[in-house]
């Protein structure tokens, strides 16, 4: 294996992490401020993209950039009217009748996109199209490049904005407990929904980044929420640093796991990976034993 | 039959039921006897089989999740497992029909014993999103293993290999009285054990496990065996799947069909047997009524489990609920003074 | 034993529950520390101290909750620590909760008989299909529970489902649940809370009837003094994880230590009070 390969396979598998730490940093953020496990996400993320590009796009001739800012506004408000309706009722209902909600607007989502869209799988070439950047006589797509930068932007605004604004310390509040949050007089389910519309958000952007590389079709939110939730795994459930870790760690697993098991199995390098990671170390790579309270 | 009639009601009784119920349970198997009689098209009473089928593999589900409250996402494994099993070992190495079964669902209980075992070590979230990759793997290799499992185009099991009983053939009439006497044997099972002393320590872990622990109750032992439960209803549902359709294929064993299932028990209530078996009706025979507006049954399942979790949070099964209430005799309420009684003669 | 703790009992008999030099620790704050606590045979002993002073840690202790990072735990001479709860329930040692934890779906009557559990060994398959022995055993359990329920005064909710209950009643059942086994040492976490006042007295008399009729052995952890002072013979005062004072009610109640303690004083104070010179190792 040439040295340039491998530098290839580096950078796609560090572009792929960034894209599952935007998915898995939804989810956690979901986890940890609504208390569900966000079953819909992959769906989700696969709804942003068919409006931005079949819709928009192919659809209507917007530009790129203008097509992504719409759908990234119309994913936020799916999640805002989600949270507002069917999670503010949830709240108090065991953590399965959550999951079954979200499921349940998977599933919604996924024929959706069916009857509105068809069945037929889309390409999609990216922002950057096919354009390479030679560095010391090794090629790297322009793409890969512009998925790790804005995840990297995205990941240090986010930072930023939980530590230093209001906002961020509120949202960090409502993680440890809503129900003292909301006695403290923070209107819990507003921000509950701003919270979720975020994650969304995030989801929206990451799905902009895989679809050059994978086909666009309906069963994309699957494999994608597959690969979130093993990067949540492998960081340790609920941590967001854990996230980003795992994120980047499933990303290169995957690279690797695919030159040894072949491509048909690259989906299941994810699952075994979560399987893996759960029998040895239930805590994962960042995150903390809980204490059971009496 | 003076004789007989307290000995039923003693064993009514034991399974737990108001006699009311009993009843009516009764009167219902009594119909379902009936009704090949009245549908004569085999396509409908295929899928009152399958429903049927589903029933099943839900009851069990319902152990692990609704009653023990050990969430599962990758019931379809086991289902799979025991379609699969069978077909395999009957069709590839030509093994004699009833030892396929036994060892298929063996197969399956043995891998709800490893999700057992799992389960007492991991939690909520984490046994989750195990359990769905478990799935996922499970499908994965269903389809890409063609020397094994047919790949994609699944496997077939032609007319002449199909198992005779009695030797009568297994048209889908016979299979309907085969599935309709294993759903009711199952479901009786369920309620024996749900009100068995395993049964209570079941709930009891479902409703606070560590208490359920400090109370003497052997916690890794009982989440065992109900994932056991649950994995053997699910190995048996598959074979009864494989025998009335006669064709396993890994589309049939999905995460989305794990999730059918969850949907059942959902529907019907969690913890509620007989809901599990109107939630597995529900989901099963609903899209056939709907056959106009196909395209959109998935949308609109999705819908209607929302709906429901929203209005009817403990499921369809307050239903039942209602009518054993209505059935019960009105208890006599004591006025509650609060206080303690030491007997006197101390 | 060889340790000569004080006490009134004979010494040569087995404690029901030892702990010797019990420590443990979350996170670096030590909840327990250094901890030694002897319970005899029908004997009723009172564990106070302020919030936070370690006494349910103790009795999660005990129970098998966690286990002590250093220490031994000694159940009727056998050592417990590192053995899972139901092992340790099964032996004969049984406990309540300081929040009321029932299993909220099961009826009252369920619950109770789910703490009967120590005396069925029939096994999965016998107790599904109702073996002679199982049905035997299933008979023996309801019995007991109705009974207990009964001695309690809740017999009349047995078919309620327990999340229906008021609180007080909760804690009632709660109390049969532990009982009905007839363990020979039980640990109450506060079991008068929530109770009205002439109840509480009423518990401290069935409570003193049990240690008399059953020979069990009692440790109740209790903020209301009253039923601590009435009716233990002996009360133990924790703060800070470490035994502050232990002796009869009489003693306590002027211990200057305890006062210390319940009004509130700093760690570093108590060192100064003229009765504190088992607080000094604590400087």
């Amino acid at each position: 294996m040439s040295v340039g390969y491998a530098v290839q396979i580096l950078v796609s598998s560090l572009a792929f992490g960034g894209v599952y730490t935007l998915v898995a940093l939804g989810i956690v953020f979901i986890w940890r401020t609504v208390n569900v496990l966000n079953f819909a996400h992959g769906h989700l993320l696969t709804l942003g993209v068919y409006l931005a590009v079949v819709w928009l796009l192919r659809g209507y001739g917007w530009p790129i950039w203008a097509s992504t800012c719409a759908s990234l506004a119309i994913l936020a408000l799916v999640g805002i009217v989600f949270s507002r309706t069917v999670f503010e009722r949830l709240r108090a209902q065991p953590m399965l009748s959550k999951v079954v909600a979200t499921m349940g607007l998977g599933l919604i989502i996924v024929n959706a996109i069916v009857l509105a869209f068809g069945p037929r799988p889309h390409a999609f070439t990216g922002f950057l199209g096919r354009r390479m950047l030679w560095i010391g006589g090794v090629g790297i797509l322009a793409e890969h490049v512009l998925a790790f930068g804005v995840t990297a932007g995205l990941l240090l605004v986010m930072g930023l904005v939980l530590r230093y604004t209001m906002v961020g310390k509120i949202v960090r509040a409502l993680a440890y407990s809503p129900e003292v949050g909301g006695l403290m007089g923070i209107p819990v389910p507003r921000y509950l929904a701003g919270a979720f519309a975020f994650a969304i958000v995030l989801a929206g952007i990451a799905g902009m980044f895989i679809v050059p590389v994978t086909f666009l079709d309906f069963t994309l939110g699957d494999a994608i929420g597959y690969k979130g939730f093993a990067a949540v795994v492998v960081g340790g459930f609920g941590s967001i640093p854990g996230a980003i870790l795992g994120g980047y760690v499933v990303g290169l697993m995957e690279g690797l796991g695919t030159l040894v098991v072949g491509s048909h199995y690259r989906d299941a390098v994810a699952a075994a990976l979560i399987v893996v990671v759960l029998l040895a170390r239930p805590s994962g790579l960042l995150g903390a034993g809980e204490e059971e309270r009496l | 039959m003076r004789k007989l009639w307290p000995r039923l009601v003693r064993v009514q009784s034991l399974a737990g039921a108001t006699f009311g119920l009993a009843m009516g349970g009764v009167v219902l198997v009594a119909l379902g006897c009936l009704v090949p009689f009245w549908i004569h098209v085999d396509y409908y009473l295929r899928v009152l089989v399958y429903a049927m089928v589903n029933s099943v593999i839900a009851l069990g589900l319902n152990f692990a999740v609704g009653v023990t409250g050990q969430i599962n996402l990758g019931q379809a494994v086991f289902v799979g497992l025991g379609a699969y099993g069978s077909a395999i070992l009957t069709q590839k190495l030509s093994a004699p029909w009833v030892a396929s079964v036994g060892t298929a669902v063996l197969a399956a209980g043995i891998m709800g014993a490893a999700l057992g075992w799992i389960s007492n070590r991991l939690r909520g979230p984490y046994l989750a999103i195990t359990t769905l990759a478990m799935n996922l793997i499970f499908y994965l290799v269903a389809s890409h293993e063609v020397w094994l499992t047919g790949g994609p185009m699944g496997i077939r099991i032609p007319r002449l290999n199909v198992p005779r009983l009695f030797g009568v053939e297994l048209d889908v009439r016979v299979v309907y009285y085969v599935v309709l006497v294993a759903l009711v044997a199952l479901f009786l099972l369920g309620r024996l054990i749900y009100h068995s002393k395993v049964g209570r320590a079941f709930r009891a872990v479902r409703d606070d496990e560590t208490v359920a622990s400090l109370m003497g109750v052997n916690t890794v032992r009982t989440k065992m065996w109900a994932c056991v439960i649950c994995s053997f209803y699910g190995g048996v549902g598959g074979v009864l799947y494989l025998l009335t359709f006669r064709f396993v294929a890994p589309s049939e064993f999905t995460a989305l069909q794990s999730f059918r299932y969850l949907a059942m028990i959902t529907i019907g209530g969690l913890g509620n047997l007989s809901g599990s078996i109107l939630g597995a009706f529900f989901v099963t025979t609903v899209p056939e009524f709907l056959r106009v507006v196909q395209g959109y049954w998935d949308v609109i399942l999705g819908s209607s489990i929302l709906l429901i979790l929203l209005l009817f949070p403990k499921g369809l099964g307050f239903v039942r609920d209602y009518l054993s209430q209505l059935v019960r005799k009105k208890e006599v309420e004591e006025r509650w003074t609060g206080e303690f009684r030491l007997p006197r003669a101390s | 034993m060889d340790r000569g703790i004080p006490s009134s009992q004979s010494q040569l008999e087995t404690p029901v529950l030892e702990l010797q030099g019990v420590t443990k620790s979350f996170g670096g704050i030590l909840a327990v520390k250094g901890l030694d606590i002897v319970l005899h045979p029908a004997e009723m002993v009172g564990l106070i101290g302020p919030n936070g002073s370690g006494k349910t840690v103790t009795v999660n202790l005990c129970t098998g909750v966690y286990p002590p990072d250093s220490g031994l735990i000694r159940f009727r001479g056998v050592p417990i620590h590192g053995k899972p709860p139901w092992e340790i329930n099964r032996m004969g040692l049984s406990r309540t909760f300081q929040t009321i934890r029932l299993w909220g779906r099961m009826t009252v009557l369920e619950n109770v008989m789910v703490g009967y559990v120590r005396f069925m060994g029939s096994s999965f398959l016998g107790s599904v299909v109702r073996a002679p022995l199982a049905r035997r055993e299933e008979a023996k359990a309801r019995q007991a529970a109705l009974d207990t329920l009964e001695l309690v005064g809740m017999a009349a909710f047995a078919h309620k489902p327990a999340e229906d209950l008021s609180l007080g009643q909760q804690r009632l059942v709660e109390l049969a649940r532990a009982l009905v086994s007839q363990p020979s040492c039980v640990l109450l976490d506060e079991p008068a809370a929530g109770l009205r006042g002439e109840l509480v007295l009423q518990l401290g008399e069935f409570l003193r009837w049990l240690l008399k009729e059953r020979g069990t052995s009692f440790l109740v952890i209790e903020h209301r003094i009253q039923l601590v002072m009435q009716f233990c013979s002996r009360v133990i005062v924790l703060n800070y994880g470490e035994k502050i004072a232990e002796g009869s009610p009489e003693q306590i109640r002027t211990n200057e230590a305890v006062i210390a303690a319940y009004l509130g004083r700093r760690r570093g104070e108590y060192g100064r009070s003229p009765n504190g010179s088992v607080l000094a190792r604590d400087l």
